[in-house]
């Protein structure tokens, strides 16, 4: 939870739109809309958040009920959603992540054949004025394409983008450009979105991240039966966030080096763990957020081999629990923040990984002073407050 | 409304999610139908005989069709002509079941054939209302298409777009700052060392200064 600091009210009204809002949904933009809106709520705004019945980003059934809730300080609209149309989705998105040229039509008719919820849409056109402004998060749903032409004067879009193949789609370079500001959450990820369009006014907020008031990394280990020092790695164990090539790098360090740390790995869904690795990695799948704090505590090392970020908030928990960070180098926003920090190791390579893992477990008192120095930056830069600040400052100019 | 709506690669969807902004402003209910999944309310054919039979199932639910004219929708040119004209007769004998139709053609570049022709005299009979982006298309409607000038009707402009509030820069906020102490460049460098001497050991030395065990 952010902390609020104290300041005026303002009473102005903000929409929150976000695909998916729950205590138990994964996902990185999720939680900093959810944090952010909470965050502004405690300063005093009025927020709605504007979200989907669905918990899981894959099926997106409607779990949650429709309707309207309260929930602390915000106000919840929920609005059912259409699930993807599967077959045309894949067809086309394949083509995409092959980097093969797909017109605007067909980007638009992929667009429309992920998750789309017209409900939402329409509340959003017959409400619209209400809100002082609009905030939409990521530039890959179909709710940021749709909404973000609704009352683009006062919308705010947090895009979350990294140097994929999607981010080049001509329709997400019209999406980057039409709102009134963009909120970043670091400089990396800037520079991304400014190599892909044309941008309206910007502010890099980056990302609060709660300071958890303690850790139990033993009972952590005594309620998960883990005797040995373990590498931790938390989030989506898919190939797009680099859980394959961590796979076969954990594995050169197992098999040639005799690397005795074992993986353990939590987050939403099953991972595919290769048979040769079956005893030395363990998925305990989705913690509560005290727990997986616990976890991060207790590991020896966080791992983070995606590419794909546009903040990493799971790496700033890792240091803020005292764990070193060791990350692929190929993510220019974990690499400027291991570079920024001095606080983790990045690696090019199996081989570069594997000696990381050596260094955390043949030298953990080196790797402990690294993680002093992740922790001391994400103190510095990332609390709550001052990113409220940074948000706070640039909507008053929407007023 | 029918019509392409967000998102979508027509140009006509911006112009009728506009309308439709506009309607609901002056209190109106709107359900919006796009040929394609959008976010529309609802979407199905809205040309030839699926769109025809369509349009005439909901013609008594609600006062008003206004049509957002674009490629595809009324006409399809990629058909026989007997096809076409065909299509249009349906076409229109569904509209005529609406209480009163409105279209929006624009500047008339999604409108096959400038209008003209047995298919397009069929449709613009059945439609109330034509409503054109310029004076010169108006003369244009009237004098090809037919179409009355007391039916024809020139839309206001769009909007002019809102001002963009720039601020101020954040100067009473913190700089963005690193610290540490230099050891983590010598870690990574020694990472780095170690890695490289392993790749050529295990993988061969590019260079060829090391083989393969």
């Amino acid at each position: 939870m952010p902390d609020p600091e104290p300041s005026i009210p303002s009473r102005a009204k903000i929409a929150f739109i976000t695909p998916r809002f729950g205590d138990d949904v994964v996902g990185g933009s999720e939680a900093v809309m959810r944090e952010a809106a909470e965050g502004l709520a405690a300063r005093g705004w009025e927020v709605d958040v504007l979200t989907t019945c669905a918990r899981d980003h894959y099926t997106w059934r409607n779990e949650y009920p429709a309707g309207v809730t309260r929930l602390g300080n915000l106000t919840l609209r929920r609005f059912p959603a259409i699930p993807p149309v599967v077959e045309e989705r894949d067809a086309l998105g394949r083509r995409i992540l092959l980097g093969l040229p797909l017109s605007y039509d067909d980007q638009c008719r992929w667009i429309n054949a992920t998750l789309r919820v017209p409900a939402l849409f329409r509340y959003l056109l017959e409400h619209a004025e209400r809100y002082q402004a609009i905030v939409v998060s990521p530039y890959l749903s179909w709710i940021t394409v749709a909404c973000v032409d609704v009352a683009p004067e006062r919308t705010v879009l947090m895009p979350c983008v990294h140097d994929e193949s999607y981010a080049h789609l001509d329709l997400f370079r019209a999406t980057l450009a039409k709102p009134a500001l963009l909120w970043f959450l670091s400089e990396p990820e800037y520079e991304v979105a400014r190599s892909l369009a044309p941008l309206p006014d910007h502010v890099v907020t980056g990302a609060g991240v709660g300071v958890p008031k303690d850790y139990d990394p033993e009972g952590f280990r005594r309620r998960r039966r883990i005797d040995k020092p373990f590498a931790l790695f938390a989030g989506r164990r898919e190939p797009e966030k680099g859980w394959d090539r961590l796979m076969a790098g954990f594995e050169l360090a197992v098999e040639t080096y005799g690397l005795a740390l074992d993986l353990v790995t939590i987050g939403a869904g099953k991972p595919i763990i290769p048979a040769s690795l079956a005893r030395r990695v363990r998925d305990l799948g989705f913690l509560s957020e005290a727990e997986r704090n616990n976890a991060f505590a207790a590991a020896e090392a966080y791992l983070q081999p995606s590419a794909n970020e546009s903040f990493s908030r799971t790496v700033m928990e890792s240091w803020l629990a005292g764990t070193p960070v060791v990350a692929s180098a190929q993510g220019a926003v974990v690499r400027w923040h291991c570079e920024r920090s001095r606080g983790g190791l990045v690696y090019e390579d199996d081989f570069e990984l594997a000696q990381c893992l050596l260094l955390v477990e043949q030298a953990p008192a080196l790797a402990k002073g690294l993680a002093e120095n992740g922790r001391a930056y994400v103190l510095e830069n990332y609390p709550w407050a001052e990113v409220l600040d940074r948000m706070e400052h640039s909507l008053k100019a929407l007023l | 409304m029918a019509g392409p709506f967000p998102p979508s690669p027509e140009v006509a969807a911006s112009a009728a999610l506009r309308t439709v902004q506009d309607l609901l402003h002056e209190g109106h209910a709107v359900e919006v139908m796009s040929p394609l999944p959008s976010a529309a309310d609802h979407h199905g054919p809205l040309a030839g005989v699926k769109g025809a039979i369509g349009l005439a199932r909901r013609a008594r639910s609600f006062d008003v069709l206004h049509l957002q004219v674009s490629r595809g929708l009324l006409f399809r040119p990629e058909q026989s002509q007997a096809r076409r004209v065909l299509d249009s007769a349906l076409l229109a004998l569904s509209l005529r079941l609406w209480r009163r139709t409105i279209a929006d053609v624009g500047d008339m570049s999604d409108v096959p054939g400038g209008g003209g022709g047995l298919s397009g005299r069929f449709i613009w009979a059945a439609i109330d209302e034509i409503l054109v982006s310029s004076e010169p298309v108006r003369n244009h409607v009237t004098a090809v298409m037919h179409m009355p000038p007391g039916r024809v009707r020139v839309k206001p402009g769009p909007r002019p777009a809102a001002v963009r509030a720039r601020f101020p820069p954040p100067a009473d906020l913190p700089r963005w700052q690193a610290q540490g102490p230099v050891d983590w460049a010598s870690l990574t460098a020694q990472v780095q060392e170690r890695a490289a001497a392993e790749r050529a050991r295990l993988q061969g030395d590019p260079n060829g200064d090391v083989e393969p065990d």
